[in-house]
């Protein structure tokens, strides 16, 4: 675990860190505990895993940006015997610390907010539907990350986070009314999408000491 | 002249898109700073990736060495390679570029990787530059200065001196020969360049190499004995075509290089001969050997 | 050192020399290493190979012995030994000039009086 925070940490650079880390979860759990209308425990879900997505897929581009891409940046990780460790070490650290915001964030908020929650008498069915917010961001930004790192450029990735918001909000929309049907079916999916994503990744990057087949 | 080999090649074979690279045989010889020469697309970069291990997709077998070591996973620690263009992530700064040098080499010396940046003169000392704000100049002297902060036996360069100015590549033969220095024999330089002249003076051996295939190499003074530069009146020109290894003339005379064992075929003939520089016999074997054509510098 | 790029004569050679000349002197003593081929190389800035070559040059004339792993040191300089290194040059030399003149169909005259008229001209070094 200390090796893979180390090689995430080394991976990112200290500007990225700080947003992804402390200034961006702060903005998202801050503003709306000032803002009285998002007292509403699954409205402010909606609302944080709306913007955690759109700002997670864009700031990857600072990240992992690209390393997927065919001509590959990495000559001088591949040029180690350690390189290929040291990349899946990283994206999985950053696995880790994906799923981990989100859920911290929502945490957070629910404590801090804890006296209007008891007041309203939510159902289980909200919590269920919650822990759905969170599960669909993450599977989101799981997929938005991955094909962010396929591309090259801020613009793509803008697009991606974008497309990404959207799909986060039709999906919550969506699945609104079937909460554990919702959730038998994102759990097992997000799980599959994080290994997925950093199996896919490290395949492209093994690939790159190869030529293309043609 | 007997050395030991630092890297052995035999049998090497990689096609790709109607590109072959074919050497049935090769040793790098250790001790010493050998330069890879040829034309755009000729197999130098392919070469240098399989020595460094970055591309697998090879036939052929790879001592490190002396002959130890044919897995390069083992011997990564020992080698330093250095390319062009994509090296490091784009958005990495200086500093991060130590950190994870650290990660990957057992070796790497933060001590002297900062000392390296100031002396080459790296983003001005501005550690929290990025890499992909650095000038194509200034990205090569960070992959030198990663490389040069590492313990290791054999360096291989893809065009080191392409990027620099001719103040950095007078620094850059000097970086080489204190390598070598300090290795006393057990280190060597292998690099490809296109600034043979700018290189010549921190060249030992010398490998040129033409669509795939090394067509010609041996230590820099073998192959100034092996070949001549012969000038002469244009009366001979017609005849020295004939003889000569590689052949330009105008209205007032003639030049070329000539095989130093072909000379006795140009006795009788009004001629001066020069030891030619490595620059003169890459161009001549070059020549020799290219698919392009040239223009002969036809004789009236 | 001085070492001249275009001079014509090979690098090595004007190397060579150089020591040649100052092992000569004295200027060198019996047993003394000479600079490693590499350490000479970085100060000279010329290549590894080009110093390697003088050093053999060296060698081969007997002036100094090559251990291996450990360079090149100077050997004693015996006078006696050296004189008869020096003429052997000069038969050499000569032999060569002698060849030339028959050559040319110089006499043998002709030839001692061209050797005297070119001992008669000052000394150039």
């Amino acid at each position: 675990m200390r090796g893979m925070m180390r090689c995430y940490r080394v991976f990112t650079g200290p500007f990225y860190r700080l947003c992804v880390l402390v200034l961006l979860p702060l903005a998202v759990l801050l503003f709306p505990a000032a803002v009285p209308i998002m007292r509403d425990y699954f409205l402010f879900a909606m609302f944080a895993m709306t913007i955690y997505t759109a700002y997670e897929v864009f700031m990857d581009s600072w990240a992992f940006g690209g390393i997927a891409r065919r001509e590959g940046q990495l000559e001088y990780v591949k040029s180690s015997a350690r390189g290929l460790m040291v990349v899946k070490k990283s994206l999985l650290g950053n696995l880790f610390r994906q799923a981990l915001t989100p859920a911290l964030i929502l945490l957070l908020y629910g404590f801090i907010c804890r006296s209007q929650i008891e007041a309203a008498e939510y159902s289980i069915d909200i919590y269920i539907g919650i822990l759905d917010l969170y599960l669909i961001g993450s599977f989101f930004v799981t997929a938005g990350t991955t094909a962010v790192r396929f591309m090259d450029g801020v613009a793509l990735s803008m697009g991606a986070s974008t497309l990404c918001v959207w799909l986060v909000l039709f999906t919550a929309v969506g699945a609104m009314n079937l909460p554990w049907l919702t959730l038998c079916v994102a759990a097992p999916l997000c799980v599959a999408a994080g290994f997925g994503s950093v199996w896919l990744i490290m395949r492209r990057v093994k690939e790159s000491y190869y030529d293309k087949k043609d | 002249m007997e050395t030991s080999a630092a890297i052995e090649v035999s049998g090497l074979r990689k096609t790709y898109k109607g590109f072959a690279l074919d050497i049935p045989e090769c040793r790098i010889p250790k001790g010493f700073a050998t330069a890879l020469i040829g034309e755009n697309g000729a197999g130098k970069t392919t070469l240098l990736n399989v020595l460094a291990g970055i591309r697998l997709d090879y036939k052929g077998t790879i001592r490190y060495f002396d002959g130890q070591e044919t897995n390069v996973e083992q011997v990564k620690e020992r080698l330093g390679y250095t390319g062009p263009g994509s090296y490091f992530l784009p958005n990495w700064s200086i500093a991060q570029v130590e950190e994870i040098s650290g990660l990957l080499f057992d070796t790497f010396d933060a001590e002297r990787y900062h000392r390296l940046c100031a002396e080459l003169g790296i983003g001005d000392g501005d550690r929290k530059k990025k890499v992909q704000s650095l000038s194509d100049g200034n990205r090569m002297k960070l992959t030198l200065a990663t490389v040069l902060a590492r313990e290791t036996e054999c360096l291989l360069m893809d065009e080191p001196a392409s990027p620099l100015d001719p103040l950095m590549r007078d620094k850059l033969c000097e970086m080489i020969r204190t390598y070598l220095e300090e290795g006393d024999g057990e280190r060597s330089v292998f690099f490809s360049t296109h600034n043979i002249s700018d290189m010549e003076n921190v060249t030992d051996y010398c490998m040129i190499m033409e669509h795939g295939n090394i067509v010609e190499e041996g230590f820099v003074e073998d192959l100034k004995e092996k070949y001549i530069l012969v000038k002469g009146e244009t009366a001979d020109a017609a005849k020295a075509k004939e003889i000569l290894y590689s052949f330009a003339a105008n209205q007032y005379g003639f030049e070329g290089i000539c095989l130093t064992e072909r000379l006795d075929a140009l006795a009788g003939m009004d001629i001066v001969t020069e030891v030619p520089s490595l620059f003169q016999i890459s161009v001549a074997v070059m020549r020799a050997n290219t698919k392009l054509t040239f223009s002969q510098g036809g004789v009236e | 050192m001085k070492l001249l790029q275009n001079s014509g004569v090979p690098i090595y050679q004007q190397i060579a020399e150089q020591f040649k000349e100052d092992i000569l002197k004295g200027a060198w003593k019996q047993g003394e290493y000479l600079p490693s081929i590499r350490g000479l190389a970085k100060d000279l800035k010329i290549s590894v190979i080009t110093t390697m070559k003088a050093y053999e040059q060296l060698e081969a004339e007997g002036l100094v012995t090559a251990v291996p792993g450990k360079g090149f040191y100077v050997n004693a300089q015996d006078s006696q030994m050296l004189k008869e290194q020096h003429l052997r040059k000069v038969e050499e030399c000569l032999t060569e000039a002698i060849q030339a003149a028959k050559i040319a169909g110089m006499t043998r005259q002709e030839l001692s009086d061209t050797l005297q008229a070119l001992m008669q001209m000052p000394d150039e070094s």
